[in-house]
């Protein structure tokens, strides 16, 4: 038996951001960022691991929307122009830090060879769509990759049980599209529970979610195990809460592994360094200056002013990468025999759930340090075992039932940054449209429309959906894209009220719903019968 | 030449880039969805009465409304517009469970933000009010249940999974929810104490005697004194507590407003249950600040509640391993 478990949980969410109205658009480069900072490497790192004898083992959660925009012929399209372009970028870098700037060319030669890397995996090993990648990895036993919500709508602030149960409905079925069965678990959007989100959960065969550490550490009856053991809610449905040491070593930039100063700094980019002309040919046609993801300064110092920071040197990085994996690992292993001790040899489990964003883009160096964790975990102790949380309920492992608390993992804890002074306004409309949704499923699901009708009834639930994703009022919240946040929540909300309207007065324009269904084209097999009541 | 794929710690040949491939260019459409485009403003209510009460978290509920039609037109047909005119919009808040209720003037903009306390049940009425008159009601809310923010009283009955207030104090620790571990320590020693503990350590703190306690009040108590202990001002804590001890801390801070303080309470932590506070590993509000704001990026990251709670209690009980750990550290 071992002395403990480590279970990681990477959740990797982008809101559906997809402009075919425009050749190119400021927002879709988060999804392409990410492709080639995060979901790339992590394939590359896991997959390598699999095929070295690593046996890594952890749960992923890739949303719906992510899936979605993943799997879409545009945005693959162009995310293809997107890399090319950058690797075009990068060679053109290596020539000129190799005769001005000899300091950054060991950063430009690292860029060519790792965008060069991704281009090829891109192509070549996925076929340009990386939900087939992700898909192996959990035919092969690497992944136990889980759902979200369809949208990663923020359950507690959903008003109807028909809504909050098509959020769930909608991400089975999509999982199932992408990735040929049933999920086990799922990531609820931001952490976010309150009693009685488990019966639909239940209801879609869904065994466990992820829940902040409150959620279990104030739940009624106590915790015996606190957060080091799942709890079961009354109707059976297993809760694994977060670890807030982990969370905080990986987290935190004051305290955590990313504020070390060899580390790569997030804010200096080249798109912001470089002389206009020089970069033009890469930026947008608007030709304003944008992150273009290479950056050549280390963080060097909490107190370094952005001018003054040292040039980025990739080998001593990966030094000290490979010293805070090996911390980390000792670190778990201290904590599993303190927490074991406490236990009477009951060996813990910690829950370690993190964005997959984290690693990759924000903390450039983390995907590199979770291969160098599981290559610890796997040949240089024996103490602890990795596992997924379906692993742990598949053990027989006794389990307590616990009614978990109300809460989410954001700041303070409950929904604060969901629900607040500048976003609460965004409520009265999303809810009546939950309503309206459900009235208008509940009187066609008796008297089967038109075909145009069905059409607009099934948009009406995208528009619905698309309004849900908490990452508008998440925003709105933190003052970035404020105004893209708000445009979206209120283009879909405006097309949900014109398509109901024509709905109901019997008119529904064809040519505007085929204009609609070509711009928020997500969930192509989406049924609006998932919003009627039962 | 060297190569590591991105992320990989492991060296590889370097592949052939793959041949470019030529990419779908989109073309520019015009914007056929001009009509429901963004800067149109939404409706300002839609059919049908609108209210919901909804939770923000254990301090704090949002209430919205919408009337379908004018709710003073049955007003002014039944009493006449002079008598209609006298009575305003008016919400009547109850505390279900207490059986307490107040009443609030309606905002024009038909929302409200209600200061609560945790793990009650609240409801919400919209209506029509007019001094000396009974409150006429036209929406009720549902009733909703604010957070629990702090640990159940309640044990598990199956021995298996039962946990004693020492042990469960460990537990919480460990997990870097420190107040909260205080709390059950204390809880411990009122049990062994005939809960006397709580209201000595109160009385050595404030130079006042704390006012009698039921159960639910001495829990209060103690989470009212683990929050002091970790820096909380007495100033935010009279906000957040019942009517009896609110009252209490009025009198305590009108007659020791200097001396109620976080280091005092940990002088008689220490000397009344050996119990000491990690300090060196709390974050100071500069770190704290740096820390969220660091953590805000463009995209692709939650603003995670980071462990405010790092520090650590430790408790006389706790494993030999533990202690000699903290022997440790301050030798270093």
């Amino acid at each position: 038996m071992p002395t403990g478990y480590f279970s990681l949980i990477l959740h990797a969410h982008l809101p559906f951001v997809r402009h075919p109205e425009y050749p190119e658009f400021l927002e879709e480069d988060w999804l392409y960022e990410a492709i080639t900072e995060v979901y790339l490497p992590l394939l590359f790192v896991f997959s390598n691991l699999h095929r070295a004898g690593a046996a890594p083992r952890l749960a992923m959660n890739v949303s719906p929307p992510l899936c979605e925009m993943l799997a879409d012929p545009l945005l693959q399209s162009r995310y293809t122009r997107h890399i090319e372009n950058l690797l075009a970028l990068a060679e053109k870098e290596v020539t000129r830090s190799r005769d001005e700037a000899p300091e950054f060319l060991a950063a430009a030669e690292m860029y060519r060879e790792s965008l060069g890397a991704a281009l090829d995996l891109w192509n070549n090993a996925y076929g340009r769509n990386i939900v087939r990648g992700f898909r192996e990895l959990q035919d092969a036993g690497v992944l136990e990759i889980i759902t979200c919500g369809a949208t990663h709508g923020f359950l507690p602030l959903i008003s109807t049980q028909e809504a909050r149960r098509a959020q769930i409905e909608i991400a089975t079925t999509n999982y199932r599209k992408h990735f040929g069965r049933m999920p086990r678990g799922i990531w609820l959007p931001e952490c976010a529970y309150e009693p009685g989100i488990e019966q639909y959960l239940g209801d879609a065969g869904i065994e466990y979610f992820i829940a902040d550490t409150h959620a279990i550490l104030y739940g009624e009856p106590r915790p015996r195990y606190g957060v080091y053991a799942p709890v079961r809610c009354p109707n059976g449905v297993a809760v694994f809460a977060r670890d807030m040491e982990t969370s905080q070593q990986v987290w935190s930039s004051v305290t955590g592994y990313p504020g070390d100063p060899a580390y790569r700094e997030f804010y200096r980019d080249l798109g912001w360094d470089a002389p206009l002309e020089y970069i033009r040919p890469h930026l947008h046609a608007d030709g304003e200056r944008r992150h273009l993801g290479l950056k050549y300064h280390r963080i060097s110092g909490r107190d370094v002013p952005q001018p003054d920071k040292l040039p980025y040197e990739p080998a001593i990085a990966r030094q000290r990468t490979a010293e805070h994996a090996t911390h980390f690992v000792g670190e778990r292993i201290n904590q599993a025999r303190r927490l074991r001790e406490t236990f009477d040899g009951r060996p813990p489990l910690v829950t370690s759930p993190y964005d997959a964003e984290l690693f990759g883009h924000w903390w450039y160096e983390g995907v590199q340090f979770l291969d160098f964790v599981y290559r610890n975990l796997h040949w240089n102790q024996d103490e602890i075992v990795a596992i997924a949380p379906g692993d742990f309920l598949d053990s027989g492992t006794p389990i307590q039932t616990q009614q978990p608390s109300q809460s989410s993992w954001g700041a303070e804890g409950y929904f604060k940054v969901w629900l607040n002074e500048n976003n609460s306004w965004m409520y009265p409309h999303q809810q009546a449209a939950e309503l309206r949704m459900t009235n208008l499923a509940n009187r066609y699901y008796h008297e089967p429309p038109d075909r145009l009708t069905h059409r607009a009834l099934n948009q009406m639930a995208r528009e619905l959906l698309l309004a849900q994703s908490s990452d508008w009022a998440f925003q709105i919240y933190q003052g970035t894209t404020v105004e893209y946040a708000m445009r979206r929540f209120r283009s879909h909300v405006r097309r949900f009220t014109a398509l109901a309207d024509e709905i109901e007065s019997g008119q529904v324009n064809e040519e505007r719903l085929s204009e609609i269904e070509h711009r928020d084209n997500i969930f192509a097999e989406l049924d609006y019968r998932s919003y009627r009541s039962r | 030449m060297r190569f590591f794929a991105p992320g990989s710690s492991e060296q590889l040949p370097i592949p052939a880039v793959a041949p470019a491939i030529s990419v779908e260019q989109t073309a520019i459409v015009r914007d056929k969805l001009v009509a429901l485009s963004t800067d149109e403003p939404l409706p300002e209510t839609y059919a049908g009465d609108q209210v919901r009460l909804l939770v923000q978290s254990p301090y704090k509920l949002f209430l919205y409304w919408s009337h379908a039609r004018d709710p003073f037109a049955p007003l002014r047909r039944a009493f006449g517009d002079a008598a209609a005119a006298r009575y305003r919009t008016t919400l009547r808040f109850v505390d279900v469970e207490a059986g307490a209720e107040s009443l609030f003037e309606a905002s024009p903009a038909r929302n409200h933000w209600f200061y609560v306390r945790p793990d009650r049940l609240y409801r919400a009425e919209v209506g029509l009010f007019a001094t000396g008159r009974p409150f006429i009601r036209l929406l009720t809310s549902a009733e909703v249940r604010t957070p629990r923010a702090s640990v159940s009283a309640l044990t598990d009955d199956a021995p298996q999974f039962n946990v004693s207030p020492p042990e469960f104090a460990r537990v919480l620790n460990e997990a870097g929810y420190a107040s909260d571990a205080l709390e059950v320590t204390l809880e411990a020693a009122d049990r062994d104490t005939d809960d006397e503990t709580t209201r000595e350590i109160a009385r050595r703190l404030t130079g006042l005697e704390a006012p009698a306690a039921d159960s639910g009040l001495l829990a209060e108590m103690r989470a009212l004194l683990a929050a002091l202990a970790f820096g909380v001002s007495l100033e935010r804590l009279r906000g957040l507590v019942s009517p009896i001890l609110a009252q209490w801390l009025e009198q305590v801070v009108a007659a020791h407003h200097e001396v109620v303080d976080s280091a005092h309470l940990l002088e008689i932590l220490r000397a009344t249950l050996a119990l000491e506070l990690e300090y060196d590993e709390l974050l100071s509000p500069e770190d704290a600040e740096a820390m969220r704001r660091a953590t805000r990026f463009v995209w692709g990251a939650s603003d995670v509640q980071l462990p405010s709670k790092l520090p650590r209690i430790w408790m006389p009980s706790m494993t030999e391993g533990a202690l000699s750990r903290l022997a440790r550290r301050r030798e270093n």
